[in-house]
């Protein structure tokens, strides 16, 4: 068994913790597990991206076109990283748009995706009703664990999101993990 | 039990399950996650830990650890090196006692450096060994292998590794912890410990000797075929994943240790027609291999840059890619979708934007050096307020220059701990030779960009000790320098100041302090927001770059990413921005 899922967005929104889960769910599991991750400049706003690969794997980069699925936490971002997928992979995408704060107007972006099985949600605007824009990650992390077939289940999933959270978010990002997976259903 | 942690976590982990008394370092990207796990962890394990001021500070410290019988680690990016080769040759040469490691962080692809630099040259510059971990196992296993190997041979033992190894994470095993009782004592040795030229020409023919018994067995062969391929370091994943994908047969040589190479090495060309060599960066390994195989008369094959990109990390596909080509067969092609760039930016409620406002302000047609920390970010418009970033250190000493040859005003920026790292000896270059120019420190109190470490201006140690801090400007004012410090929020004044600085007619020193948004303590303000008188002028998003600050229908928005500074209402011409929402 091999997964390999891409996780993209913007600095700040929580991609890092969202791959993390996911890697320590698949580590319980008893997968060897790796896990590339940005740091430095790209934070600060920029773009960030975090390569998750789970089972019979070698590096921790995924090769382009091999991932099967990939999570864009912004809309933008999620069209950055979708040379990573593999034809009829899993493409989860926030529909929510992040202005690059050097651009006047975010550009018009329409890209064929006839090739992907393709879930759109706004997880941003979930996040907001939950009250906290913060736990839009964790909106997108539910509706993966849904969506894709993740060698690992929901509710492991759910398992390490409680280990992996500060305490006092813990409610909010559980909340938010729920109502990703019902914008799947 | 495995548990999953990061390459950087792995390595001080290593340190610690191989007793390791002394770790120091300087932040650098992609380094910094290994001495900020051990800061927190130091005094339960009995580690002496440092921030030290700069890598080559750094590497004496831990070297004199060594030097006493204590295991002992420095940690540094790829460029710290360069800061610290000096010191680094010269412990080549005397040895050491306990084992003595430097990490040596390399950044291909450049994904926060200002260079792609290959390290493999500096180990063999040096003459010491260098191994390097592929995976955050194999980064922790060798790290107390590389501890072994430096105490077997007395000498200093370079880990090296890349950015997709520090910021790997993966399952890592945690094994039992190794307790040391040593005593540190330094035992007086002239001969030794004193390099002046009768005593170091002794101490380079022991050198030589003693890299001419090292052997090191860590570098393992798998697969067959008449290819051969010998993959170095991290290149090794890539080169499994590639055969896998492509279906070659070939033996593949996993070269953990790229100096001194093994003879291994040389049997495995003996029995091969055709090898290439895949190694990220420069023809290293290459030039070494095509070398044995002229010197021992074998008639093999030897490929490497025909195939390999020496530009930038490599990666399964540019492998494969290479393959490819080497076979006579297609490259494969990965369109990237025409999608903008989205670089990043200053936070908003920086403090640095008001400074560089200011210095803009003071000096409109002025020429602005610059430095390395999160204020090099100033480079992007509309602030634009960075025209040089060599090194660290580097806005001072260019300035000294700069200001000899050229009319324009110069007003260079520098942060607080580069100041401190580099940025001293060319202040008082700039004192000595009276040079004149206004270097101004954005003090924001921390090392920002690498994660916030702390550093001599900020009173704190590595080991969390409360010490007295050491003022920039008292440091500048002991040298005769006028020293002004500015609150850049105080957006008024920080322009009369900056003013006054750039228009004195000789060298000033200019202190904008305030905390990083990110520190205990920072000022949080109420957002602002944009009121009907706004005329649509554009001067808060033109001139501070502000991610909270947008325009829509033609008027500036304030969105939700406000964090109160009110920089931006105390310059609207219109006084149109207000507290609130």
């Amino acid at each position: 068994m091999k997964y390999d899922i891409v996780l993209g967005g913007v600095g700040g929104q929580g991609i890092l913790l969202a791959s993390q889960i996911i890697a320590k769910a698949a580590l319980k599991k008893g997968y060897k597990v790796m896990m590339a991750e940005t740091h430095g400049m790209a934070q600060r706003g920029g773009s960030v991206i975090t390569h998750v690969r789970l089972g019979d794997i070698y590096g921790a980069l995924v090769p382009e076109g091999h991932s099967d699925a990939v999570a864009g936490f912004e809309y933008m971002e999620a069209f950055r990283q979708l040379k990573f997928l593999k034809k009829g992979g899993k493409l989860v995408m926030n529909t929510h748009k992040i202005k690059p704060v050097v651009l006047d107007t975010y550009p018009d972006l329409d890209f064929d995706l006839n090739e992907y099985d393709v879930l759109q949600l706004n997880a941003t605007e979930i996040a907001m009703n939950l009250g906290n824009v913060l736990v839009t990650n964790m909106v997108v992390l539910g509706a993966l664990a849904e969506f894709a077939d993740l060698p690992v289940s929901e509710q492991e999933v759910k398992d390490a999101l409680k280990e992996s959270v500060r305490p006092q978010f813990l409610e909010i990002d559980l909340k938010a993990f729920e109502q990703g997976i019902k914008a799947v259903r | 039990m495995k548990e999953l942690l990061m390459g950087n976590e792995a390595i001080a982990r290593g340190v610690v399950e191989a007793g390791v008394k002394v770790v120091t370092a300087y932040p650098g990207t992609p380094s910094s996650e290994i001495p900020m796990t051990i800061s927190k962890i130091a005094k339960k394990y009995g580690i002496y830990f440092e921030w030290s001021t700069n890598e080559k500070v750094a590497y004496e410290v831990a070297f004199a650890g060594a030097v006493t019988g204590l295991r002992s680690m420095v940690t540094m990016k790829h460029v710290g090196l360069n800061v610290a080769a000096d010191v680094f040759m010269a412990s080549a040469f005397v040895g050491v006692d306990g084992g003595f490691v430097v990490v040596s962080a390399d950044d291909p692809s450049l994904h926060s450096s200002q260079n792609e630099q290959d390290n493999r040259h500096y180990a063999r510059l040096a003459n010491i060994p260098c191994i390097e971990p592929v995976s955050p196992q194999e980064a922790k296993d060798f790290t107390i292998k590389a501890f072994d190997i430096s105490e077997k041979y007395n000498i200093p033992v370079m880990l090296r590794t890349t950015t997709r190894v520090n910021h790997t994470r993966g399952d890592v095993e945690i094994g039992d912890i190794l307790t040391l009782e040593r005593t540190p004592k330094f035992e007086k040795n002239v001969k030794r410990f004193v390099t002046v030229p009768s005593n170091a020409r002794g101490l380079r023919t022991k050198l030589l000797e003693k890299m001419e018994g090292v052997d090191i067995d860590l570098d393992v062969t798998e697969g067959d075929g008449s290819l051969g391929i010998i993959a170095s370091g991290i290149a090794y994943n890539y080169v499994k994943e590639a055969v896998s994908i492509l279906g070659m047969e070939a033996e593949i040589y996993k070269l953990a240790v790229t100096h001194p190479l093994s003879e291994k090495v040389t049997t495995f060309l003996k029995r091969h027609t055709e090898v290439v060599v895949v190694e990220e960066l420069e023809p290293v390994i290459e030039t070494e291999v095509r070398a044995i195989a002229q010197k021992e008369g074998i008639p093999v094959k030897i490929y490497g840059k025909e195939f390999i990109p020496r530009a930038f990390e490599l990666n399964t596909t540019r492998v494969t890619n290479a393959f490819k080509k080497y076979k006579g067969l297609p490259e494969e092609v990965v369109k990237d979708l025409p999608i903008p760039v989205r670089p990043p930016v200053l936070c908003p409620g920086c403090a640095h934007r008001a400074t560089f406002y200011a210095m803009k302000k003071a000096a409109p047609k002025g020429v602005y050096p610059s430095d390395i920390g999160c204020y090099t970010l100033g480079v992007v418009p509309p602030i634009s307020a960075v025209d040089t970033c060599l090194c660290m250190g580097a806005s001072i000493g260019f300035s000294c220059g700069l200001s000899e040859f050229i009319s324009e005003k110069i007003i260079c920026s520098i942060g607080d701990s580069t100041f401190m790292h580099t940025g001293l000896p060319a202040l008082v270059d700039a004192v000595y030779n009276q040079h004149k120019f206004v270097v101004v420190i954005l003090d924001n109190e921390t090392t920002a960009m690498t994660g916030h470490q702390p550093h001599p201006g900020t009173g704190v140690t590595g080991m969390g000790v409360k010490v007295p801090k050491v003022y920039p400007e008292k440091i500048a004012e002991a040298m005769g320098v006028h020293t002004d410090v500015i609150d850049p929020h105080d957006v008024e004044n920080a322009v009369k100041v900056m003013k006054e600085a750039v228009n004195a007619d000789e060298l000033r020193v200019v202190i904008a302090r305030r905390k990083c948004i990110f520190l205990e303590g920072a000022e949080r303000g109420e957002p602002f927001y944009v009121s009907d008188e706004c005329t649509g002028c554009e001067v808060c998003i033109n001139q501070l770059g502000c991610p909270a600050i947008d325009f829509v229908d033609g008027k500036a928005f304030i969105n939700e990413l406000c964090y109160g500074c009110g920089v931006c209402a105390q310059i609207c011409p219109a006084s149109a921005i207000e507290v609130g929402s």
